[in-house]
């Protein structure tokens, strides 16, 4: 690990306010959502329902990518999408290993997302307060899905952080597009009358069996630890998600560098 | 490192070791996928399942309830529960303990019908999606249910609400029945009743009911202020004239049933009053006109209310001819 790209993407680079107003908003934003809708329900059992839901996909919200973005990218603090600048600029630079600077920034915005992840989770809690919303939602387990799910989405940034400017984005259109439309015609038993349409919907079943995970890199680990079974499936997912993205990641840097002049 | 050569004579490294890690856990991914894809996780140990012929051999009078599992092969959301939520320890424990577990699949997109006794089972418990979960007495009277996923812990609580539900709905029984005294004992501890799981209106008047047959009037209107107290809590009353109030007051001997009439507006009020008067009703000992405020509470309400299922228990009982006999 390079401690100086570690410090600059964790801290260093946040000099302005308005970095910290942004980081702020988003620790703020779930615990306001919850305050909005809440606020506005009489029935009590209602409101508890409610507040579940909404904590129910708190770990896993599309939320903590951006802010993966945010620690891995530097888009934020220089106001404007970086693409590869940054990245090769400094590489070109000092004499850096490209492991090391997949595994400093991988563990920055580990880091960095768990630390805004945190404060955001027990600001919801004390919120519920107030409404008579007693559930305890972070629980060890929360926790430590917390800290699970901010080493993964930090690992999918940081590979599509090292993909060349709109590639990653499209990537991650692709899969994302491939794995819901594969999930939902996969809850259709209708394939349709003609061979194409039956030939489609195996096609996107078959890629969202065998990619769909590669997409959404979380851990349930309430239930992953509370089964009468230990299911491995989920370990060896998250584990090679982690292990594919770093290592796709360093890859993808080693072969920009060299095609840099046609990048 | 390996040297490869890419084109404008020019050369990188390909970090060896990098791409071995990779393969590794590409190939252990694809594994453990194959392995999962033909040991799915029903095939695991969880909730012991019994196909729909066990229906036919639980004792009635059984103590657990049954927990139907309505499911089917294409169902995604039935196979996440299946990975998930039946394999959680503390929903194995309560499903062993207080449960005979069910598992119905759904035949229709394989075979286009599903034999007539599953069918059935649709009709009566009103189905619409996969998966839905049935909590039912052992004589496959309706407790309650739900349709879609669920996690481990939202399965537990609704197997514990469900619990709670059943005493309700046993003591309901009893109540339409005649049983006061078996309807007193399913329905427990009286004075701790838990409004929030059971329901504020429908367990005030149910118990309201069954304790002012056994002559506790006092108890009964203790019950009765219990839940008022409770909904005052939990909800924002503006004024005394809002709904469930003027019921509470009806059960206190504070109105009569002109004035609980003109205070409900919706029809759902509307068959909560009717429904309240027919047991004020029976209570006097006036059958006919108990049957004429059922009828009319079920004409107007809608089939998923509490006071309808009442209602419609007690038209059941005293005049089977007259119930719409929809069971829910």
């Amino acid at each position: 690990m390079n401690r100086a790209i570690f410090q600059y993407s964790l801290f260093s680079k946040f000099t302005s306010y308005i970095d910290w107003v942004v980081l702020l908003a988003i620790i703020v934003s779930p615990t306001l959502m919850m305050c909005l809708v809440v606020y506005n329900i009489e029935n009590h059992e209602y409101k508890v329902t409610v507040a579940k839901t909404l904590f129910s996909n708190f770990s896993n919200s599309w939320l903590w990518m951006l802010i993966a973005y945010v620690f891995v990218s530097d888009a934020l603090v220089a106001r404007r999408p970086v693409g590869d600048a940054a990245p090769l600029c400094l590489l070109f630079t000092r004499p850096i290993p490209r492991i090391n600077y997949v595994i400093s920034k991988w563990l920055a915005g580990a880091i960095g997302i768990f630390a805004v992840m945190v404060p955001s989770a027990y600001l919801f809690q004390i919120a519920c307060l107030p409404f008579d919303i007693t559930t305890n939602f972070m629980d060890s387990y929360m926790f430590a899905e917390l800290a699970a799910n901010a080493v993964s989405y930090s690992a999918l940034m940081v590979f599509l952080h090292c993909l060349p400017p709109g590639i990653g984005a499209l990537t991650y259109a692709t899969m994302i597009g491939i794995t819901n439309t594969g999930n939902t015609l996969a809850s259709f038993n209708d394939k349709g009358d003609n061979w194409f349409t039956h030939a489609m919907h195996d096609l996107f079943v078959f890629l969202s069996f065998w990619l769909g995970d590669f997409t959404y890199p979380t851990i349930d680990v309430y239930t992953m630890l509370t089964s009468v079974t230990f299911d491995w499936h989920p370990v060896v997912v998250y584990v090679s998600n982690i292990i594919l993205y770093l290592v796709l990641g360093t890859l993808c840097m080693v072969h920009r560098e060299f095609f840099y002049a046609t990048d | 490192m390996q040297q490869i050569k890419a084109g404008h004579n020019q050369t990188t490294t390909i970090p060896t070791g990098l791409v071995v890690v990779m393969l590794v856990a590409l190939t252990l991914r694809i594994g453990v996928k194959t392995w999962d894809k033909n040991h799915p996780p029903s095939t695991r140990s969880g909730i012991a399942w019994h196909d729909i012929n066990y229906l036919d051999k639980v004792d009635a009078s059984s103590k657990k309830l049954l927990l139907i599992d309505f499911s089917a092969d294409w169902c995604r959301p039935c196979k996440t529960m299946e990975r998930t939520t039946f394999l959680n320890r503390t929903v194995t424990e309560m499903a062993a303990k207080d449960f005979e577990a069910i598992k119905i699949i759904d035949r229709r997109a394989e075979e286009d019908k599903n034999p007539p006794k599953i069918a059935d089972l649709y009709t009566k418990y009103n189905l619409y999606g996969f998966p839905t979960i049935v909590v039912a007495l052992p004589d496959k009277t309706y407790v309650d249910k739900f349709t879609g996923a669920k996690s481990p812990k939202e399965f537990s609580s609704f197997l514990a609400t469900a619990l709670e539900k059943a005493s309700k709905v046993r003591a309901k029984e009893a109540m339409c029945d005649g049983r006061f005294e078996d309807a007193l004992t399913s329905l427990g501890d009286y004075n701790n009743l838990d409004f929030e799981k059971l329901g504020a209106t429908s367990i005030s008047m149910i118990s309201w009911q069954i304790l002012s047959s056994l002559h506790k009037e006092e108890d009964a209107k203790k019950v009765v202020r219990q839940a008022e107290s409770y909904v005052r809590k939990k909800t924002k009353i503006k004024t005394e004239d809002e709904w469930p109030l003027p019921l509470f007051r009806y059960m206190l001997g504070q109105y009569s049933d002109k004035e609980l009439l003109e205070k409900a507006k919706s029809k759902d009020e509307q068959t909560d009053a009717h429904c309240c008067i027919g047991l004020k009703k029976l209570q006097l000992g006036e059958k006919p006109q108990a049957i004429t405020n059922f009828m009319t509470a079920i004409r107007t309400g809608y089939a998923y209310g509490e006071t309808y299922s009442l209602a419609q228990s007690y038209l059941d009982k005293l005049a089977p001819e007259e119930s719409p006999n929809q069971t829910k």
